[in-house]
């Protein structure tokens, strides 16, 4: 009966790993029309965890069933004295127990899971990061979008301040050069957790130098001295950052502080390139129309993604490891539709 | 999240989003400084004093969590609304009585609202300022009579004098639980067992091309 379970484990691993490893594509698929599938990498963590949740297995039958799976596999067992959740991953090739690496996921109070989400980033994502990066930088390189990013930048720059109407005060060269390096970091980082981190690190610096906000203005101001900076930095790649971050932060971080700021650098992208399309002061509809096409587009997909995900949702009661996935998670977060030169494919 | 104020398990929380809509200078900010005034220390990191706030309530034994989410109000920063109003389980429109036009923009956020985005979402249209009633502008049935026309319900406040705040509050937050509890018997009615916990293998077999170039990466990695 054992053998029979650890056959069946086995097969259902080796799914996983596929999965994990094919996520790369998932991300990157927009324009494929053939494709049913517009799965995130966490899309699919959430999808598999009947798979690699084995919360029923000790220490020994974990490491027969990793020891004869490629590295990279791994599963989430709990330890039967602390009962806590233990990642396993096989880490080296050897088979030797000390191919195996076990740590304990850390579940206390306001940590809510981040230790296993960041694990989990850890085994998927940083093996794929740089392919991530590859293929969305030659998709953006094939639809023109960094291109068209890098040129309004430029365009902005020269009285970026009037040109977008900043009225309150903004980062100095000094304070630009940190929210450069930061960028740059956050380029450098795999984990969309840490790069949002990061990404709250540059907009509460552009917010010290907004100082006292007025009233009624706040958003409007800050959102106008966030192009500012964006502008200023001129790193057209921002564009895949963000890409990349609205595409595998779990759901609840998008409702969250994370989400809003993500959402404000996104929003400042939109600006920026509208003020390069339709001359030097700030057009009175704001957005150009492309932009607004593309919103529609992703508007309705994401409202079928919601759906979905929602009926997906429901069949997750009996995963009560990441119940704050469960408790936010009717959507996927996706954000490239808004780039995709084709969102019809999308519908 | 969405409707996911909706939760699994026995102990719930409810966790939304709403959105702050309204022109420039009809007070919304204030609004909902005056409400989250007792500064919220959530999971997230460092809250940014602006325009993300936050408040935990709780409502009859449940927990509520709000993610309240301020917009830029200017006319020119109209068509930003749909990526900041995307995923909102409620939005609060905010007009002011003395200024007749910014009424006239709540009702063109309506009007977007549910197109975009449906019956789902609980509309509170507020009437800001009633500290200077003297200068009202828009009638109260006006107001009242077209908010409950569009299925949305109407409130008066003062942020000045924080008059009408924590009843918006509260009564959006009830109306947002039980849009999600409706939902949550909704699903429980209308989902079949087929789609249960083989989902994860699924998606591997809708991709076979796919799996075979992962075969590939699994054996150089």
């Amino acid at each position: 009966k054992i053998r029979k379970a650890h056959g069946c484990n086995k097969q259902i691993l080796v799914e996983t790993l596929n999965i994990n490893l094919k996520d790369g594509s998932g991300l990157i698929n927009r324009g494929d029309p053939g494709s049913q599938r517009n799965f995130s990498v966490l899309d699919r963590i959430l999808h598999t965890h009947p798979v690699w949740l084995q919360l029923s297995i000790n220490a020994e039958c974990a490491l027969y069933i990793l020891l004869r799976e490629p590295v990279g596999t791994f599963l989430v067992r709990k330890c039967s004295s602390s009962q806590r959740k233990v990642l396993c991953v096989r880490v080296a090739a050897e088979r030797a127990p000390s191919s195996i690496k076990e740590c304990f996921i850390c579940e206390e109070d306001s940590g809510e899971y981040l230790a296993l989400e960041k694990a989990l980033f850890g085994c998927v994502l940083k093996p794929l990061k740089a392919l991530l990066g590859q293929v969305l930088l030659s998709l953006h390189k094939q639809d023109g979008t960094t291109q068209r990013l890098a040129c309004s930048l430029l365009a902005c720059q020269p009285g970026a301040l009037e040109r977008l109407g900043v009225r309150v005060g903004v980062p100095d060269a000094r304070g630009l050069e940190r929210v450069k390096q930061k960028l740059a970091l956050m380029q450098r980082t795999h984990s969309p957790i840490d790069k949002v981190l990061l990404l709250l690190q540059v907009c509460k610096e552009v917010q010290k130098d907004a100082g006292a906000l007025r009233d009624g203005g706040d958003s409007e101001d800050f959102l106008l001295a966030l192009s500012y900076v964006v502008v200023m930095c001129n790193t057209p790649q921002i564009l895949l950052e963000v890409e990349y971050m609205m595409e595998l932060l779990e759901p609840s971080w998008l409702t969250g502080e994370g989400g809003y700021y993500l959402t404000s650098v996104y929003a400042s992208l939109c600006l920026i390139q509208s003020l390069e399309v339709e001359g030097s002061s700030p057009p009175p509809r704001g957005l150009t129309r492309e932009t607004q096409d593309r919103l529609r587009a992703w508007g309705r997909r994401r409202s079928l993604e919601a759906k979905s995900n929602r009926e997906r949702q429901q069949n997750q009661n009996q995963w009560n490891c990441t119940k704050r996935f469960q408790t936010h998670s009717p959507e996927t977060p996706c954000s490239h539709t808004f780039y995709s030169p084709e969102p019809d494919h999308h519908q | 999240m969405a409707s996911g104020g909706g939760a699994g398990g026995s102990n719930k929380t409810y966790s939304f989003k709403v959105v702050l809509l309204g022109e420039g200078c009809v007070g919304k900010t204030s609004l909902v400084l005056r409400y989250c005034e007792n500064k919220f220390n959530d999971k997230h990191i460092t809250t940014l004093q602006a325009s993300f706030l936050t408040k935990k309530l709780n409502i009859t034994g449940k927990r509520v969590n709000l993610a309240i989410w301020d917009t830029a109000g200017q006319e020119r920063f109209h068509a930003l609304g749909p990526i900041y109003y995307r995923d909102s389980n409620g939005a609060i429109l905010v007009y002011d009585i003395t200024d007749e036009d910014s009424f006239q923009k709540v009702k063109n956020w309506v009007k977007e609202l549910r197109k975009m985005l449906g019956n789902e979402i609980c509309l509170c249209i507020v009437g800001n300022k009633i500290d200077l009633e003297k200068e009202r502008h828009v009638s109260v049935e006006e107001a009242e009579g077209y908010a409950e026309s569009v299925g949305a319900k109407h409130y008066h406040t003062s942020a000045k004098l924080n008059k009408g705040i924590e009843e918006l509050f509260l009564d959006l937050c009830k109306r947002m639980m039980e849009t999600a509890q409706a939902e949550e018997r909704a699903k429980g009615n209308g989902v079949s067992q087929s789609t249960s916990s083989r989902r994860g293998v699924q998606i591997v077999d809708d991709e076979p091309q796919a799996a075979t170039v992962a075969g590939g990466c699994c054996s150089s990695g």
